[in-house]
């Protein structure tokens, strides 16, 4: 029997529609033996109400109708086995400022509703469970923070690193910005010092794993149960996870892509290059000093070139790579403090310098005589007697051609290879730059994969941002591992073994692989299935049905609609 | 007059709601069903649809390139493009079927296109019986085996194994015209017993040759079967169990 | 050395206009000749003979005979030379038949020409060397090509006789033209009845090895020692696993017109072309395939491999026979007979498929729009007896439509056929009874003039109208519901290039040419291969298999020795001078030179066996390190001399 329950939205609904009239032609239908009318059915009481309604009268499928169910369907989705939303205030109330019209339109979408509440199947929720485990994909600090995480919680964690060793880019920066000293003796603050420390307590836990230059070739399986095939320097190994988390970070820009930025020449260098330098320096007992490539001097004129491969420029990548100013500014001034005699030149679009500290931080370089040029950077020579710049002061509208000892392009970052092979393994979308997309970019929902990314391969992030995003990847990974279980949404695909040819149309349509010909017939992959139906829509024999948006259910509904007059009128 | 509007779980569905929201008025003949994905909607649901004499149909899915699906809303615009293409030779004025892209946050839009699509069945008018009954006849063939595996298999060939989609589209062409025709015979058949194609080609409408032809594939098929010369003339009937 | 010369008569042939004792008695006069003799049939046995005892008694170790063309008789002299002990490549041959008689009036000039030929052959004697012939092996295997019922028949008799097969057909299946067919003439026979057995038999017999779907790329050696290349195109499907269910063609969505049903009838693009083909295996026509996949899926063997590539196969045997067959000629570019522009206009083998029980229309005589003709018209000679085009008969249309016309009036009621004819040709055993049969049925015959035109048109109520002139040059008009052309038989399209392959000729109406027109229809002038079938000119189906028979039976002759005498003049390299440039290794034609490493370098080698005696190394050669035995340049440089020298100074 099926109870239906007309909420007024505090007027919202019933000064707009006439709901007496709607209980009318609700009661019409033989089926419906329950009707009630709230002003304010998502309040407490009145919930509290239908719950006992539904018991006394032992309903077994209810229909609410008021608000969108995207509005508050959590809140009555267990009140009843079978529950049935009509729209009437979204698509009727507030979209029809006619009365009669707007209740016409509203008793044609609780009809349709109440059709659907008793066509709808009985579901047994799936429930499939979550091995304790997870696999993080990239050592660098995104993977290694996540991987500490969950270690931290009991849960075996398998931490794979292509490289020979962990730590990703941080590990190759000399120091970080905008924070520059820990204080006596040293005054680098390099990541190594925080990273190293992180590193030997990864080794030393006993829940963790790590597997460096080792890469993931294949996976199977589905939330709660993959099996992935890893290439280790001692073969190919098989391991079995609940979870994924994806670290795998960028690569940098090559800059050889803009031949006008002269990269060829010994003296003309990216960050990283730059990087290298200072560390190179810093072992051999150097200290605070850079001395370019070439010979070994110390320049007496250095120019950073910003946005190398980023934000469209010359032809680069669209988007900004987010950590590039922060480390030129930091870069410039750093020489400035080692080498005050030598001029440093910037040469920038726009300074972006939105976090914590940075702003500040860019003000004081200023007055520490970095010199900002905004415009373009039209050539890097070699003249004889060393590099020429040719760039552009948009301030002064005037161009310049100037001799300099050293030139470090900015280079920004790009989705790291392999990230369209390891997302079509593990069913992911790349968004069109070709970095991974969060789980769902629109509208958040539970996650039904059970594999999280975090870090830069979600695009260019600051060392702070890619922490927390392994932080937040492993409390996703830690929120499934704990309950043990996942509960899917109810939609999902039947096949009618009979009718099945095992054609594999399904197979080749389902971007998720929840559904494919194996043997002879189509199986539905449970734990992968994201309930769009594409499939029961194309099945040539019509073979697949869906347990929420059955043909029998959508047909029944556009026969309410095609039959509207004949009934309410 | 009937308007229905596929609305996908993930944007236009939103997005009827925020038109709702924003208190945006709309024709109150648009009716909504909710699927979780405009890949969801079946051929065979929209001539449903307007066999049972709704005016027109709308679906509606993510923009191209954000179908929470990845390519939900792809597929659904190759079948309703078919759709349209098929009625323009069947008698049905294409214009009564369209799909629109509404993001979760165009509401505006929602309202926007449902008042067109609601000005344009004001001009062609209700949907007329001749209309009706071939919506009868090309939903039997989005129901049958062929049509479907040729219409389901698009991508496959296309993405995967390289065909060109334009030879591709005339061939999805071609073969659900000829199944409209078939499924016209097959009536004719049901309703009179056996037939020539001559007598055939009366009743339809349509070349006696072509008929032939396709009486011939029929009987490859198995669908029918041929009762000998009656009248000078090769007489067909429907195999019993089809 | 002790030479013997022999000047033929040959009857008046030579005698008539060559003083055949001058001619003999200067060459007794020729330095080392010890004995010169004339008879009037050198050839004959007791010519022979008179060779033999001086051989014995004079104790003769060259010998000239000056005669005909030695292509006529060095075989003969040969073996009458070894017959009395001496090499048979000391023998050398002077022709003053067809290169001096028979070409020259003046008797005086034609007898000093004799005489310097007979000089010439004398001084090569002198330097000729005992040869050897060489001894090759014989692969004991045959290919057929084609599968027809002439390729069939040849394959099914070399089988039988314990010989391996490989039996090579373009299609999917075998069969060819006559499984198109309905009933036979004159017996009326149904064709599938008599053909279907023979297909099976050749499917399953353990010395054929068909190879269907695949075609011959290449040949390549000699009588007894072919190495052929089979192209096997991909049939998309592992024929070991297709067990011809079928499931997969009545799930493919594609309907495209037979090829075997002459487009009358509907196959899928997974198909097989007719239910009784030979192999029971599928085959994807990629072309209409909408690469659907559902074939793939829904085969239960997965036999299914949209991934198969072309394969070569490589393939060795001892004869070739080619029975590959003929094609109907495409009438659509003749506008007088209207086919394709009017939908009843239809060929003869069209009109076969219509017939057929098994064919798309299940037997019955239908218009293109399902209905039964009345009035059958059938229009003889369509592109056959014609001056600048087909100017040959081709020889089963008369019957064929004399049958067809029997069908229109045994199958349809109230059918009545019309035929336009020539002549009406029925030569052969029961066909002219056939034919008189057929008439007392009712059938009309109209005789044209065949120079005349003919044309149809279409009224417009449908009817068809056949215009043409009787020969007393009054018109002849025809009404009718269909007509069917008797189109002409004509040469497979590719004839040319497989006549290339076999390195054999084609008479001038395109179909493969024999050795002799009449006493060897069979044999082509390349040893070892025969010819069978349609592919040599149009016949019946009885002419067909009795000639495939035969081919058959000289392919056992030559498979049934061990072995085949392979000609020594081959050349030689003499690896002394030889600077290993490689040159004669790129020229040869038949890559009969290798090339080998030795101490002092690359040096190239001539392998005997591959090798033909052409020479043309010898003639490029930059070191004059390659010779050609028994014409070497010595030999050859020593004729000229002989053949130039001044007459009295030689005799003196």
């Amino acid at each position: 029997m099926i109870g239906v329950f007309l909420c007024g939205c505090d007027g919202e609904v019933s000064e707009r529609i006439d709901l007496k009239w709607l209980g009318e032609v609700a009661e019409r239908d033989p089926d419906v033996g329950y009707l009630e009318t709230d002003e304010h059915l998502c309040s407490k009481e009145a919930v509290r109400k239908i719950r006992s309604i539904v018991e006394s009268k032992n309903l077994d499928r209810i229909v609410i109708a008021g608000c969108s169910p995207r509005t508050h369907e959590k809140i009555f989705d267990d009140l009843a086995s079978i529950v049935e939303f009509a729209n009437i205030r979204e698509q009727a109330a507030w979209v029809h400022p006619e009365k009669e019209e707007a209740t016409r339109v509203a008793a044609d979408i609780l009809q349709s509703a109440i059709v659907r509440a008793k066509l709808a199947a009985e579901l047994e929720p799936v429930r499939v469970p979550i091995e304790p485990s997870c696999l993080v994909i990239g050592g660098g600090v995104s993977g290694m923070q996540a991987a500490s995480d969950l270690s931290a919680q009991g849960y075996r964690v398998y931490l794979v690193e292509r490289d020979e060793r962990l730590g990703g880019r941080v590990k190759r920066l000399s120091m970080t910005f905008p924070t520059i000293s820990c204080g006596f003796p040293c005054r680098h603050d390099c990541p190594e010092c925080e990273l190293t420390p992180k590193e030997e307590e990864l080794y030393a836990s006993e829940f963790v794993e790590i597997l460096t230059s080792t890469e993931v070739m294949e996976v199977e399986g589905r939330i709660g149960d993959y099996h992935v095939t890893l290439r280790t320097p001692e073969g190919v190994r098989e391991i079995k996870v609940g979870t994924v988390v994806i670290a795998t970070g960028t690569k940098t820009y090559d800059p050889s892509r803009i031949p006008e930025y002269g990269y060829e020449f010994e003296d003309v260098i990216t960050s990283i290059e730059l990087e290298d330098l200072y560390m190179k320096h810093r072992f051999l007992g150097g200290g605070g000093e850079l001395r370019r490539p070439s010979d070994d001097a110390i320049p007496k004129r250095v120019d950073f070139i910003q946005c190398v491969g980023s934000r469209g420029e010359k032809g680069g990548n669209p988007y900004c790579s987010i950590v590039c100013c922060l480390y030129g500014i930091g870069h410039a001034r750093a020489i400035k403090e080692m080498h005050p005699a030598c001029e440093v030149y910037l040469h920038f679009t726009n300074i972006q310098a939105p976090y914590r500290g940075f702003e500040e931080y860019y003000r004081e370089s200023e007055s520490l005589g970095v010199n900002f040029v905004r415009g373009e950077v039209k050539l890097v020579e070699k003249g004889e007697e060393g590099l020429v710049i040719t760039y552009e002061d948009v301030d002064l509208q005037k161009s310049f051609e100037e001799a300099t000892d050293l030139v470090v392009l900015s280079v920004g970052q790009e989705p790291s290879d392999g990230a369209k092979e390891l997302a079509e393994l593990f069913y992911r979308e790349l968004d069109p730059d070709g970095f991974f997309t969060e789980v769902n970019q629109k509208i958040v929902r539970e996650d039904a994969t059970g594999v999280f990314v975090a870090g830069c391969a979600l695009g260019p992030r600051n060392i702070r941002y890619a922490v927390a995003d392994g932080k937040i990847a492993a409390e996703n990974a830690l929120a499934l591992l704990k309950k043990g279980e996942f509960e899917m949404e109810g939609i999902m695909p039947i096949v009618d073994d009979t009718k099945c040819i095992g054609c594999n149309i399904c197979g080749n349509l389902c971007y998720f692989g929840a559904i494919g010909v194996t043997e002879e017939i189509a199986e539905v992959v449970e734990g992968k299935c994201r309930g769009c139906g594409i499939c029961a829509a194309a099945c040539p024999e019509k073979a697949i049905t869906l347990t929420q948006f059955d043909d029998e259910e959508i047909t029944a509904q556009i026969e309410v609609f095609a039959r509207a007059g004949e009934v309410s009128g | 007059m009937k308007i229905l509007v596929f609305c996908c779980d993930w944007c236009s569905y939103p997005g009827a709601d925020l038109a709702g929201i924003l208190r945006l008025e709309y024709p109150s003949e648009v009716r909504i069903i909710k699927v979780m994905c405009s890949g969801r909607v079946d051929l065979m649901l929209v001539l449903d649809a307007l066999r049972q004499g709704i005016d027109g149909v709308m679906v509606t899915g993510c923009h191209p390139g954000e179908c929470h699906y990845v390519h939900g809303n792809m597929e659904a615009e190759r079948r309703i493009e078919l759709l349209r293409s098929i009625f323009e030779r069947s008698g049905i004025n294409p214009r009564r079927v369209r799909i629109e892209w509404i993001s979760a946050s165009e509401g505006e839009k929602f309202a926007e296109v449902t008042r067109a699509f609601k000005q344009e069945i004001d001009e062609i008018g209700p949907i007329n019986q001749g209309e009706i009954d071939a919506a009868e006849i090309i939903h039997d063939v989005f129901s049958s085996e062929r049509a479907r595996l040729v219409l389901g298999a698009s991508r496959r060939a296309i993405e995967l194994e390289g065909v060109d989609p334009l030879w591709y589209k005339g061939v999805l062409e071609r073969t659900v015209r000829e199944e409209v025709l078939r499924e016209r015979i097959l009536r004719e058949l049901r309703k009179t017993g056996a037939l020539s194609a001559h007598e055939l080609a009366e009743r339809i409408g349509e070349p006696a040759k072509e008929i032939f032809w396709n009486l011939i594939a029929m009987k490859r098929r198995q669908i029918i079967l041929d009762i000998g010369i009656v009248d000078d003339s090769l007489k067909f009937a429907i195999q019993e169990g089809v | 050395m002790r030479i013997g010369v022999y000047v033929c008569h040959c009857g008046i042939n030579i005698g008539a206009t060559v003083d055949v004792k001058k001619v003999a008695e200067f060459a007794s006069h020729l330095k080392d000749v010890v004995i010169s003799r004339e008879y009037s049939y050198m050839c004959s046995d007791p010519g022979q003979e008179l060779i033999k005892k001086d051989i014995r008694e004079l104790g003769l170790d060259r010998v000239v005979v000056a005669s005909c063309s030695p292509r006529m008789h060095e075989p003969t002299f040969r073996t009458a030379v070894a017959e009395a002990g001496l090499n048979p490549y000391l023998f050398e041959m002077a022709n003053i038949r067809e290169h001096c008689s028979w070409v020259h009036d003046d008797r005086e000039r034609a007898t000093e020409k004799a005489m310097h030929l007979v000089a010439g052959s004398v001084y090569k004697s002198k330097l000729l060397e005992p040869l050897e012939p060489m001894q090759v092996g014989i692969t004991k295997k045959a290919l057929v090509m084609g599968a027809g019922i002439a390729g069939i028949q040849t394959a099914l008799d070399i089988a039988d006789s314990g010989f391996k097969v490989y039996l090579v057909e373009r299609s999917p299946s075998v069969g060819g033209k006559m499984a198109q067919l309905d009933k036979t003439f004159p017996t009326l026979d149904c064709s599938a009845c008599i053909l279907t057995p023979k297909m099976v038999d050749a499917g399953r017999h353990p010395n054929i090895e068909l190879m269907t779907y695949s075609e011959v790329i290449d040949i390549d050696g000699y009588v007894g020692n072919f190495r052929v290349k089979v192209l096997k195109k991909p049939r998309y499907i592992d024929i070991e696993k297709c067990t011809g269910c079928g499931e997969c063609a009545s799930r493919c969505p594609v309907d495209v017109p037979n090829e075997f049903d002459e487009g009358i009838g509907i196959r899928s693009a997974i198909y097989i072309p007719f239910p009784q083909a030979v192999p029971l295996k599928y085959t994807i026509d990629r072309d209409s395939c909408i690469r659907c996949g559902t074939c793939k899926n829904v085969c239960k063997r997965d036999a299914i491999d949209y991934d198969q590539t072309e394969e070569i196969v490589e393939l060795e045997v001892g004869a070739i026979v080619a029975a590959t067959g003929y094609d109907l000629m495409d009438v659509s570019s003749r506008e007088e007979y209207g086919y394709g522009r009017f939908d009843n206009v239809i060929t003869g083998i069209e009109f076969e498929r219509l017939c057929n029980a098994s064919g798309p229309t299940g037997g019955k005589i239908l218009t293109k729009d399902g209905r039964e003709p009345k009035d059958v018209i059938f229009i003889q000679c369509v592109g056959s007896r014609e001056i600048g085009g087909n100017e040959y008969c081709s020889r089963f249309c008369c019957m064929y439509t004399a049958k067809h016309a029997h069908l229109v009036e045994d199958r349809i009621e109230g059918g009545k056929a019309k035929v336009l004819f020539t002549d009406a040709r029925a030569y052969g055993k029961g066909f002219e009874e056939f034919y008189v049969r057929v008439m007392e049925e009712g059938v009309d015959y109209f005789r044209r003039d065949h120079d005349k035109p003919v044309s149809v048109t279409e009224r417009e109520d449908g009817k068809l109208i056949v215009t043409a002139t009787a020969l007393d040059g009054s018109p002849i008009e025809l009404e009718g519901d269909m007509v069917v052309l008797a189109t002409a038989a004509t040469a497979c399209e590719d004839a040319f290039e497989v006549s290339r392959l076999l390195n054999i000729s084609r008479t001038g109406d395109g179909f493969f040419m024999e050795a002799h027109p009449k006493l060897r229809p069979i044999d082509t002038p390349s040893d070892g291969i025969f010819l069978a079938g349609c592919s040599q000119g149009p016949k019946d189906i009885p002419d067909t298999v009795a000639q495939a028979s035969g081919a058959a039976s000289q392919v056992l002759n030559l498979l049934a020795q061990d072995s085949t005498t392979g000609s020594p003049s081959v050349s030689e390299v003499n690896q002394d001078i030889c600077i290993g440039c490689a040159t004669c290794f790129e020229v040869c034609p038949y890559g009969a030179i290798e090339m080998e490493r030795l101490e002092v370098g690359w040096r190239a080698k001539t392998n005997e066996v591959v090798c033909k005696g052409c020479g043309i190394c010898a003639g490029e050669c930059p070191a004059l390190a390659i010779n050609v035995k028994h014409f070497t340049d010595e030999q050859i440089i020593n004729k000229i001399e002989g053949v130039l020298a001044d007459l009295n100074e030689v005799v003196t």
